[in-house]
């Protein structure tokens, strides 16, 4: 598509149109008799730009704010919300992580991590306590994004650098684990401008990252512990990571990412790419869906929001090799601001919030919550892509006409790399077109076994299913999928 | 007045009299009802439309098949969960007698030809019937406040664009008892999505959310004193209506999720004027009670020869149909009627006429691209925000044609103009012209939703919405499209008010004004968007903001205290930074944009106080002040006291410090800071330095005025020394230290 639009380009008189911001899915109208989006209203006085999700026991939303509020809300669930807010805690500063256990919350905001607790039992916060703040700021853009505890008990913060470029203070760019016991561990280096991280569908601990240097797009990636993420800026700080052992070999510039991770042992490929502009321009926050059906078809995958875009998208992951890699999807357009965060509510519903201000985004809206709620319409999609060693098994959510799905020439693949460069960004290159030599689709229709000659390791694999119908006769939802391929499993 | 009547009567006689009264004089009766009300025919130029209209909108066609796009029947409301919405009590009320219980109502009344007895009881079990389908929510009585916030919205959000005002106006279309039918729970469900009750779209849906709805509810229901209990269904009764229900053919027009009964009815062009519904007689058929002009209007209609509608004309009879020309003007078609216009409101009066009343529709295809039509019409999207008047939503189902029919015929001749070159950096010179030293429409638009003083259209999506002739057009003189519009003409008399720019052409410049805005989201900010300023107002307890700081840096911790002292701890360093007296803090550095800012504090001149470490061990008393810490400050947090006032927590060293800072006042009631600062385990020689200041003067054992602003009051022992570049204000550590902190204010 790209392609194509430069081709017009060139046949144009002028060249300004509304390009930079990307298209959009022009799915919104259909997704919405599946997925509907419910503006949360908001009671005079409140301000809510959403950074961090927490769901309290007794059921109540906690909201953790860019203007350093938690706000606790009740009443989301109701098919017309009408919610009654109340002010738990206020004064930090930019909560980008919100994790509650054993009666407190653990707020990650721009200095420290802060255990923040209601003593008297008024229902409002008097007590906060720093839990780590083993990391250097100075500018304002050194963000910090906290994640949910792991099942050990652990809390991950991610760093981002300073001034979005360097790493001026100590750990920007890194990540750090904070154990139970209030240590503080660096586990990470090399993180650009993260904003999310949690755990993937398995457990393990991922975070996003944005493109920009050494970042062709956006991803997922797995926060490998003693791993490198790719943007070498932060070698400065291995010397107070002793754990950390010494900094890696420097990556060449320009390269690719698939030369780089033979040459750098510690760097680890990045697990999900989400094709800039076709899937995002800053995704942000993320979470698992564990809503048990109450959510449609996709419990076990992983939700994340983009701010530029203000989409929604889908990420699944699988271990090959020992390497996290796998695939995402587009899922919902239209939200009213820029996403930062997202949470699935105890009754299935998922809550997206932000804010539009500082960067470009589409969805102009300030102060606004959104809920996403199944409509119990099971849409037509690609439910989720595996990788074979010879291919790929492509599962639906519904079964799938055979005499699309079973044809083998249905599939419209491409593969594509980024160059991994200290450059800002990259064009998608090295173009492969694979092709599929089989498609044996299930008797149920429910998956399809693709047999793929040209599979190429290290690139993403971009699938186009044009035309797809489900078995009575619905057009697909979705039919892109990008399935990043750095290890091919062995037979 | 029947009403009146029947209060001092027992039931039964007054029911063997309404029979009597009903067999002598039905056809009187139903003559002196109130007409059908129909909003759209008491608009100006909607009479020739009048007889399509009336019958859309009395379903003629949900029993009388055609193939007649234009007498298309209104669907009546979905009944599905009607016993959700509406009290048994009402219905039955209603069925049996619906224009004397909602005069002025399109529903025609089906029992007119039974007998009395008959006729009740058939009402009933329907209504029972009804009254099955969905359970009531739990409601409670209007609440006052909300009544007088709901009254507000009612009138000032387009509900009495169709609907009666407080005062009474002619052509509304009737609310009926809704006392009797709604609780407000209800009914606010219903005000929050009219679409799914009402699927027609002619009750369209304003963007109620649930606070607003319940307001509206709250005041529409005003009279209820108590929580309405809706009537509890009888089973067998239910089961009765049910088949009455299809029976009288209420299935017709009205869904309930059933199958409808098959319609052996006779073809609409195959009727016969003057007999059955049409005519005034009781029968076994709908009854209306039309006035004699709608009958005549209705009969001509029917007998017109059935032909191909122009699209002008099938716009005129949607438009009528759906009542969008109770607040839009297109043509000849429509407008605010001279009694309604005072309930057009808007925010901001600079906007003047284009800020309360809704756009006309003369040639709005030419002007709107398909896909926001489409959006406005079905969705109600709209960027009007200085309006109070919302433009509600639609349905897709019920607007589509429309849409179609004026991108189809409205048209604009192309405007030539010459494409401004990349070289000639359209996005820049955009820019410039929008900003306050160019044309300066960010003064009247807003920008990425920001407004700079008044909030217009948005600027930034205007390429998404506008056709790009359109726009030329318009610049070109916006006085041609609305004669009394704000806004003015930047090329009077086709010359630019600004030469120097591409040269003065006006089709250059508005193009690149156009590419510019293409931009979408990522244009450029334009120069002299300024904002309100973002004040953080402290009230009876204290406020706590963390941020960046003047003099502090990102850590900093500002506390404004109820009565107007303030201060700002530095939880880098561990110290107290900066005290100051009058407003807290204004916010924008810190919340607006990315936030690159730092607090910018309000009030009085601050004090700084210095910089560095507060505690340091001096071996000797004479010993220089270090510059920075010796060990690893580490900040502990902070709790709050009874009165929310912040007690922070740090360690200086390998020894740990409480510090309460506390508001005061003096004899004079002047407001002062008492700071206690607890000392676990002080080491030997520490000493906390209190204040460093060219000019430390003593005024007494234990005052001392440090600077012009402030004086600082402690327990002896005081040590003031001199270091050659000032002076410095030290105390030995003790376990427990009180200072006060009075600001001297200028004389």
């Amino acid at each position: 598509m790209k392609r194509r639009f430069s081709i017009l380009l060139c046949l144009l008189p002028w060249s300004a149109v509304a390009e930079e911001f990307g298209d959009t899915w022009g799915t919104a109208e259909r997704e919405s008799a599946y997925y509907r989006l419910v503006d949360i209203p908001m009671p005079k006085g409140v301000y809510v730009e959403a950074g961090s999700f927490d769901s309290l026991p007794d059921g109540r939303l906690a909201v953790g704010t860019r203007r350093g509020e938690i706000l606790l809300f009740s009443g989301l669930g109701e098919e017309r919300p009408k919610p009654v807010i109340t002010t738990f805690a206020s004064g930090l500063d930019e909560v980008l992580g919100l994790a509650w256990r054993d009666g407190a919350f653990y707020a990650t905001h721009a200095t420290e991590v802060t255990r923040i607790a209601d003593s008297d039992g008024d229902g409002r916060a008097d007590r906060f306590d720093t839990v780590s703040d083993a990391w250097g700021f100075g500018h304002y853009h050194e963000y910090a994004l906290g994640s949910k505890f792991d099942a050990d008990g652990n809390l991950y913060v991610a760093l981002g650098l300073s001034e979005s470029y360097n790493s001026k203070a100590l750990f920007r760019g890194w990540a750090l684990k904070i154990t139970p016991q209030g240590e503080t561990v660096p586990i990470c280096s090399g993180l650009r401008s993260p904003l999310g991280v949690g755990a993937n569908e398995h457990g393990e601990m991922f975070y996003v990252e944005s493109q920009g240097p050494w970042n062709g797009s956006c991803s997922l990636k797995h926060l490998k512990p003693g791993g490198f993420m790719g943007h070498p800026i932060s070698f400065n700080w291995y010397p107070d990571a002793p754990n950390m052992g010494p900094a890696p070999v420097m990556p060449n510039s320009p390269s690719r990412m698939e030369i780089e991770r033979k040459r750098v042992k510690e760097l680890v490929p990045y697990a999900v790419v989400f094709p800039y502009k076709k899937m995002g321009r800053s995704i942000s926050g993320f979470e698992v869906c564990r809503a048990g059906g109450k959510f449609g078809p996709f419990d076990g995958q992983i939700f994340v929001g983009d701010y530029t875009l203000s989409i929604l998208m889908r990420a699944t992951t699988e271990k090959i090799n020992g390497v996290w890699q796998g695939a995402c999807y587009p899922f919902r357009e239209g939200l009213g601001t820029g996403l930062l965060s997202l949470h699935f509510m105890a009754d299935g519903k998922l809550i997206t919030g932000g804010t539009n201000r500082g960067w470009p985004v589409r969805g102009m809206k300030d102060n606004l919550l959104e809920r996403l709620e199944w409509t119990g319409r099971v849409p037509f999609e690609i439910r989720d892509i595996r990788a074979q060693s010879d291919g790929f098994v492509v599962r639906f959510t519904r079964p799938a006409d055979a005499s699309v799905a079973a044809n083998p020439e249905s599939y419209k693949l491409q593969t594509y790399t980024h160059i991994y460069q200290q450059g800002y960004g990259s064009p998608e290159v090295d173009h492969t077109t694979p092709s599929v030599t089989a498609a044996e689709l299930a008797p149920d229709g429910l998956s399809v076994r693709l047999r793929v000659k040209g599979l190429v390791q290290g690139h993403i694999h971009d699938f186009h299913l044009p035309s797809f119908k489900s078995r009575d006769g619905e057009m697909i939802l979705h039919d892109r999928a990008y399935y990043t391929l750095n290890e091919i499993p062995k037979p | 007045m029947t009403q009146e009547i029947t209060k001092s009567l027992t039931p039964s006689f007054l029911s063997a009299l309404r029979g009597l009264l009903l067999f002598a004089l039905a056809v009187p009766t139903l003559a002196a009802a109130e007409p059908p009300v129909i909003g759209g025919l008491h608009h100006a130029g909607a009479d020739r439309f009048a007889g399509a209209v009336l019958a859309g909108e009395l379903a003629c066609a949900a029993c009388h098949s055609t193939t007649r796009e234009a007498f298309a029947p209104k669907a009546g409301p979905n009944l599905s969960a009607i016993g959700s919405r509406a009290n048994g009590d009402h219905l039955r009320a209603y069925i049996a007698s619906p224009s004397t219980v909602k005069p002025g109502t399109t529903m025609p009344d089906v029992l007119a030809h039974l007998p009395e007895v008959e006729r009740e009881e058939t009402a009933k079990a329907i209504a029972h019937y009804l009254a099955s389908l969905g359970t009531p929510p739990v409601s409670a009585p209007p609440a006052s406040e909300a009544v007088e916030r709901g009254e507000k919205l009612y009138h000032s959000v387009g509900c009495v664009a169709c609907h009666s005002p407080e005062k009474p106006l002619d052509g509304s279309v009737p609310l009926g008892p809704l006392e009797a039918k709604y609780s407000v729970a209800s009914l606010s469900a219903f005000l929050q999505d009219p679409l799914a009750a009402r699927p027609s779209g002619r009750m369209p849906d304003s963007h109620l959310d649930s606070f607003e709805a319940d307001d509206i509810a709250s005041y529409l229901l005003r009279a209820q004193q108590v929580a309405v209990e809706f009537m509890k269904p009888d089973a067998a009764l239910a089961e009765r209506g049910k088949s009455l229900f299809k029976q009288h053919r209420c299935d017709a027009c009205h869904e309930t999720g059933e199958k409808p009964a098959a319609l052996n009815l006779p073809p609409l062009d195959k009727l016969r004027g003057g007999e059955g519904c049409l005519s005034a007689k009781p029968g076994a058929w709908p009854h209306y009670p039309f006035s004699e002009e709608q009958r005549s209007s209705l009969k001509a209609a029917l007998g017109e020869q059935d032909r191909a509608w122009e699209p002008e004309e099938k716009i005129g009879l949607t438009l009528t149909r759906m009542n969008c020309i109770a607040c839009h003007q297109r043509g000849e078609l429509g407008g605010i009627a001279a009694d309604r216009n005072p309930y057009f409101t808007g925010r901001h009066e600079s906007l003047g006429e284009q800020g309360r009343i809704p756009p006309g529709l003369t040639g709005v295809g030419a002007k709107l691209k398909a896909e926001w039509l489409r959006e406005v019409l079905a969705n109600g999207g709209g960027v009007r925000t200085a309006m109070n008047t919302r433009m509600p939503k639609f349905g897709a189902a019920n607007t589509q044609g429309l849409a179609e029919w004026l991108k189809q015929i409205d048209t604009l001749p192309p405007m030539p103009f010459e494409r401004v070159t990349k070289a000639d950096k359209p996005d820049q010179v955009g820019r410039e012209m929008l900003g306050a030293k160019g044309l300066n429409c960010i003064a009247c638009h807003t920008f990425r939703g920001r407004s700079a003083a008044i909030p217009g259209p948005e600027l930034t999506t205007m390429t998404e919405r506008l056709e790009e002739n359109w726009f030329h057009h318009f610049l070109a003189q916006p006085q041609r499209f609305v004669p009394l519009i704000v806004m003015p003409g930047f090329w009077p008399d086709g010359k630019s008010t600004q030469p120097d720019i591409l040269g003065g052409d006006p089709g250059r410049q508005r193009d690149a004004i156009w590419q510019y805005l293409s931009r979408g989201p990522e244009a450029g900010e334009p120069a002299g968007l300024v904002l309100e300023p973002l004040v953080i107002e402290v009230k009876d307890e204290p406020v706590i903001v963390r941020r960046a700081f003047p003099g502090i840096g990102k850590r900093g911790i500002g506390v404004g205290y109820p009565g107007g002292i303030n201060l700002a701890f530095d939880a880098t360093q561990m110290r107290l930074a900066t005290l100051w007296s009058g407003g807290f803090i204004e916010a924008s550095g810190l919340w607006r944009g990315q936030g690159s800012g730092q607090a910018r504090l309000l009030g009085e001149a601050p004090v700084q106080l210095p910089p560095g470490p507060a505690f340091a061990v001096l071996a000797a008393p004479a010993d220089p002040w270090p510059a920075a810490a010796a060990g690893k400050p580490s900040f502990k947090g902070y709790h709050l006291d009874a009165r929310r006032r912040p007690v922070f927590r740090y360690a200086p060293g390998d020894y740990s410090v409480e510090d309460a800072i506390v508001e005061k006042r003096d004899e004079a009631g002047k407001l002062y800071f008492e700071r206690t600062l607890r000392i676990a385990s002080p080491p030997a020689g520490l000493h906390f330095r209190a204040a460093a200041d060219p000019s430390i003067e003593p005024r007494g054992a234990n005052e001392f005025v440090v600077g012009k602003k402030l004086l600082i009051r402690a327990a002896p022992p005081l040590l003031l020394r001199d270091t050659g570049a000032g002076k410095e204000l030290l105390l030995p550590a003790a376990p427990e230290m009180k200072l006060e902190y009075h600001f001297i204010n200028p004389s």
